[in-house]
């Protein structure tokens, strides 16, 4: 199945991916014949149950994974594009033998990136008052809570203005009350940058709203189920939620996953 | 506030079944001294006059052998596991030369540094070495699947990723080694004390007042021994505290 290309120039493309997991003594043929290309600019959404295969194709499309048989077709030379990656697994996505405040700059300090520091310091500041939190940068993640910890990962990868974001359940941990705070700010960054997202997401809600298009993943086949468009368009405020179109894709969406 | 009397408890039923183990005559005065004698004579191992320089020889060989092979092990145990095609022969060939009982290769190192000093350090250096390069390599394979994707999305490289990752990553895992090659510095060191006719350490005390029948002081002399290998132990344990200090907590 082929989810149809962007109107912008391509900057990833996933090719014919298979992949395999063993289960114990059960090998289980997670994704087969995957294939879709993300444009600059692109938003798609990755849903399914647990076990759909979405971190896994996440991971592929990141590199650190390996197909079992297909590609992963970046435009440029791989390590040329400017990826960030929020891990769903994120109590392990920090180094804890560093303190919040450096493993926050980290990347920054690895590209000798132009922006300074009291610049960065800003922006963090600015989007944590956004989203309500303060966290003692001086403390070691595992001393920060589970949501917190997902917020300083959401936080860096949206200070690291990358050309793709690959986010793996983002705010599974985070309370329900701030994640609007968050996808408010989450739209006002893509509204305003031409920033490409590859989200998997349990949220139909968030699927929705942060995406272009939706693809449908379920766990009794490995191939994909449907890809839904979502013609909602860009710049996108919150309000997009209380739209008839926005509900429609929603139930459509749950449909599918039904 | 831990409770004095289980350990009181310990002391005095220790004490006691070494005296009456003695007194009657399930064990031989001939073997083993009394509690009092070796009480008696362990501020002679400590003094001037005494011991003292003995305790020091092999306290100073014993640490610097373990210094000198934490990042001998360390280094070697990182080419190891980044060896590429060289990590499976390599990695075979330190396990193969961590097989060898260390003590088997006391004559081919008295050969090499001489009688002196030099040869108990360098054995204790090799043994030592091995095991902390052991765990080194283990530790620096053994990855968290997920920091690794994101160091590499953060395309963390070179001296930098070696520093801020690798070994950090490797760091519970190498003080299993270090806890390891400590014990095994000593044990060498007191060893080779033995075995090599040397002038100086705690193995030689040992050695020599067995000979002279000097019970007392040489069941004190390995009382002290095993006070040594337990500080290395506990300031290890410490120091592991607060530099690994996310273990089991991340």
């Amino acid at each position: 199945m082929t989810s149809g290309a962007g109107r912008s120039p391509v900057l990833i493309s996933a090719v014919d991916i298979a992949k395999t997991r063993q289960l114990g003594k059960l090998r289980q043929r997670i994704l087969d014949s995957i294939t879709f290309h993300i444009g600059e600019g692109d938003r798609v959404s990755v849903v399914g149950p647990n076990g759909s295969g979405k971190t896994t194709l996440l991971r592929i499309l990141l590199g650190v994974e390996p197909p079992d048989s297909g590609q992963v077709l970046p435009a440029a030379p791989f390590n040329s594009i400017r990826m960030a990656y929020v891990p769903q697994d994120y109590r392990n996505a920090f180094y804890p033998w560093l303190s919040v405040r450096r493993n926050l700059l980290l990347p920054f300090e690895v590209d000798g990136a132009g922006r300074a520091l009291a610049d960065l310091l800003q922006d963090y500041e600015q989007r944590s008052r956004a989203y309500r939190i303060s966290v003692d940068l001086g403390k070691y993640p595992y001393q920060l809570s589970g949501g917190e910890q997902q917020v300083i990962l959401l936080l860096r990868s949206l200070m690291s203005d990358p050309q793709i974001l690959i986010l793996d359940e983002p705010l599974s941990a985070v309370d329900q009350g701030r994640r609007p705070l968050i996808h408010a700010d989450l739209l006002n960054t893509l509204n305003s940058a031409a920033t490409s997202v590859l989200l998997a997401t349990h949220d139909i809600a968030e699927a929705v709203l942060l995406a272009d298009r939706v693809i449908v993943l379920d766990q009794a086949s490995p191939r994909v189920r449907t890809v839904i468009d979502v013609p909602l368009g860009w710049p996108r405020s919150p309000e997009v939620r209380s739209r008839a179109a926005f509900g429609d894709l929603v139930a459509r969406v749950s449909g599918e996953l039904m | 506030m831990r409770r004095a009397w289980p350990w009181a408890v310990l002391v005095l039923a220790g004490l006691g079944t070494w005296h009456f183990a003695l007194t009657l005559g399930i064990v031989s005065r001939a073997a083993l001294a009394g509690p009092e004698e070796v009480l008696q004579s362990l501020p002679s191992v400590f003094s001037r006059g005494g011991n003292l320089d003995d305790v020091l020889s092999t306290l100073f060989k014993s640490g610097l052998a373990f210094l000198i092979s934490v990042p001998c092990g360390v280094a070697v145990g990182f080419l190891v596991a980044f060896g590429g095609p060289m990590r499976e022969p390599a990695g075979f060939v330190v396990d193969f030369l961590r097989s060898i009982p260390a003590t088997a290769l006391v004559p081919m190192f008295l050969i090499i540094y001489g009688t002196g000093d030099n040869s108990k350090v360098a054995v204790a250096v090799f043994s030592s070495g091995l095991v902390i390069c052991l765990a080194a390599v283990s530790g620096f394979q053994s990855r968290n699947s997920t920091r690794l994707a994101v160091s590499q999305a953060m395309r963390l490289a070179g001296l930098r990723r070696v520093l801020l990752s690798d070994l950090p990553e490797a760091l519970p895992q190498i003080f299993i080694g270090l806890r390891a090659g400590v014990s095994l510095s000593l044990i060498l060191v007191v060893v080779s004390e033995m075995l090599i006719g040397s002038n100086r350490g705690l193995g030689r005390v040992i050695a020599d007042m067995r000979n002279t029948d000097d019970k007392g002081r040489l069941y004190a002399a390995i009382l002290v021994t095993g006070l040594i290998g337990y500080g290395y132990n506990w300031l290890l344990a410490k120091i592991e505290k607060t530099v690994v200090h996310w273990r089991g907590l991340a």
